[in-house]
């Protein structure tokens, strides 16, 4: 079933968690996400990034995230990742997204207040939760790992949270978007006094490559939402580049693909701790 | 077919016809006195009914006579009724129109009544196979309710923003299809002018769809650059009263069609046009036909 952000964060947090986020496409790709998450009966995101929402490509996609959505019988939020502008998010919201992320991370701490601040009130209106980001995540392919001096500040996060309302903030704690040169080491303690300070949903982006070790020490520590984008693309591509090129129905050419980016998801949710809590 | 739910005003109009309008303190004999459904959303439906497309009425009606009337009135016009919710001991939404013939002007004076904006009264599940969900600002946390739901579940939203109610700024970011008033628009903005309100209203909030009415003066759309004027249909005016509510209930009979922004202007400028030359907000014959041939 269709379920709001704030719900499926409220899900993580009393069963102490973390719900996965799965950034998808196409039907395929939604369709091996829905798949992973009722066989082990676990609440997911679906999410479409900012610029497939730019370019209208959303437009498409989501009535099928919708559907799928709603003929579920594990929860499932409609998210929209990254959020570019106001522009987006309402061109989101009339998507029927159930959940809103805006990121406004590149801006001063002042500047990312102001501008969540409004979305949040925007999307408040509606009752739909927003995700903020504090802390540029940038991505791995730039230089991978940034210096702990750009991570997310504890006192800058509080204050944030306070300001702006949002119900999750995404952290800069030593991940990156896209794959790693080596694998990241989180700073698990400045999740923890970011949670402690905080007391809302950490979010943790770049989660493709990072080692399971630390993924659940970064949910014992308060990471209640993990997204994962990379590998799940990877997942799918792979899969099409190695299937037998003379499959000509492209029904049956992607029966693969699907599956493996079901058995990617499945591997995510259990890491995750999401596995049979429905 | 597509279908069409409406939420919103639904009014008992009592429309008192005169040669022209009274003096204060004064008496004047009526031309003659009668009794109508009205309000917003309750005219469009009727409107799009009468022009072949399936409609449905929700949220909480009253049991009293006028609620009684309303209710059988969209049977006789066949808007759906099933999924509306009665509420004992509350009063209808009712309105005095006193229609003059030497302006061809209405006023109205309306009581808003006891049915409570309460979203329980609103029965989602009539929207979910609903292709558009019409509103006009009333009954406005109902409203925000079944405007989420319709986006949940893929339903696009037209607003008739008449009035600018208290907090009607949170019903617009769930509207595909923004339809205001001048009066609406230049308020909400604070322009001046209609090009410059639909400038404003259109970086806030993206509508696919942005018109501006403006009476007989015809109006504007939005054709993804700037404000385009488009006329109104010049008749020889014998009732107003409903014409407005003419024109969104054709603007969706036409945008069901699928027909441009432009086409849909035209299209609801003429069916508008002609209901001002009939008597009665509801009861004047109207077809597709009728709208073909005129």
């Amino acid at each position: 079933m269709l379920v709001d952000f704030k719900k499926i964060l409220d899900m993580a947090e009393e069963g102490g968690y973390c719900i996965p986020a799965f950034n998808v496409y196409n039907i395929e790709t939604a369709k091996g996400v829905i798949n992973a998450a009722e066989k082990l009966r676990a609440p997911v995101i679906m999410q479409v990034y900012s610029r497939l929402v730019t370019s209208k490509v959303a437009e498409d996609v989501a009535p099928i995230v919708l559907d799928m959505a709603h003929k579920a019988t594990v929860p499932v939020c409609f998210h929209l990742d990254h959020g570019a502008g106001e522009c987006e998010v309402i061109r989101s919201l009339r998507m029927g997204m159930t959940g809103i992320m805006i990121d406004a991370s590149t801006e001063d701490l002042d500047g990312n207040i102001k501008k969540t601040k409004e979305v949040v009130k925007l999307c408040d209106y509606v009752g739909v939760g927003v995700e903020g980001e504090l802390g540029h995540i940038g991505k791995a392919a730039d230089g991978d790992e940034k210096e702990t001096a750009e991570y997310t500040r504890v006192d800058e996060a509080k204050k944030y949270v306070e300001e702006t309302g949002v119900c999750a903030l995404a952290i800069m704690v030593g991940t990156a978007h896209g794959r790693y040169k080596k694998a990241p080491v989180l700073d698990i303690e400045r999740i923890r006094e970011i949670k402690k300070a905080t007391n809302v949903a950490l979010v943790l982006h770049g989660g493709s490559g990072v080692p399971d070790e630390q993924i659940i020490s970064a949910i014992k520590a308060g990471i209640r939402k993990m997204n994962f984008s990379t590998d799940l693309c990877f997942s799918f591509l792979d899969a099409c580049r190695e299937r037998d090129k003379n499959i000509v129905g492209i029904d049956l050419f992607m029966t693969e693909p699907i599956k493996r980016v079901q058995e990617f998801a499945e591997m995510k949710i259990e890491v995750l701790g999401a596995k049979g809590r429905i | 077919m597509k279908k069409v739910v409406g939420l919103g005003a639904c009014v008992f109009d009592t429309l008192i016809h005169c040669d022209n309008y009274p003096i204060e303190d004064t008496k004047q004999k009526a031309q003659d006195v009668f009794v109508s459904g009205g309000g917003p959303v309750g005219n469009a439906l009727v409107v799009m009914s009468k022009l072949g497309v399936k409609t449905q009425v929700v949220g909480g009606f009253a049991d009293d006579s006028a609620g009684k009337y309303l209710l059988n009135d969209f049977e006789k016009y066949g808007v759906n009724v099933d999924s509306v919710t009665v509420l004992e001991n509350k009063s209808s939404f009712t309105s005095y129109i006193l229609l003059s013939d030497a302006k061809a002007t209405r006023t109205c004076i309306f009581d808003r009544g006891t049915v409570p904006d309460e979203p329980n009264n609103v029965n989602l599940s009539a929207i979910k196979d609903a292709f558009l969900l019409h509103l006009d600002g009333n009954y406005l946390e109902s409203a925000i309710t079944a405007g989420k739901f319709a986006k949940e579940n893929g339903v696009k939203v037209s607003l008739d923003a008449g009035g600018v109610y208290p907090n009607i700024e949170k019903l617009l970011p769930l509207v595909d299809v923004l339809i205001p008033s001048a009066e609406f628009a230049l308020k909400i903005t604070g322009k001046d002018d209609i090009p410059s309100a639909m400038k404003v209203l259109n970086e806030k909030y993206h509508p696919e769809v942005l018109v501006v009415t403006d009476g007989s003066n015809g109006g504007y759309y939005w054709n993804g650059e700037i404000a385009v004027h488009y006329d109104s249909v010049k008749v020889n005016a014998l009732d107003t009263n409903g014409a407005g509510d003419t024109f969104h209930g054709a603007f969706i009979v036409a945008y069901c069609d699928g027909k441009s922004v432009r086409d849909c202007c035209d299209f609801a400028s003429k069916v508008a046009g002609y209901k001002c030359t009939q008597k009665g907000a509801r009861t004047y014959p109207l077809s597709k036909e009728i709208v073909e041939n005129l």
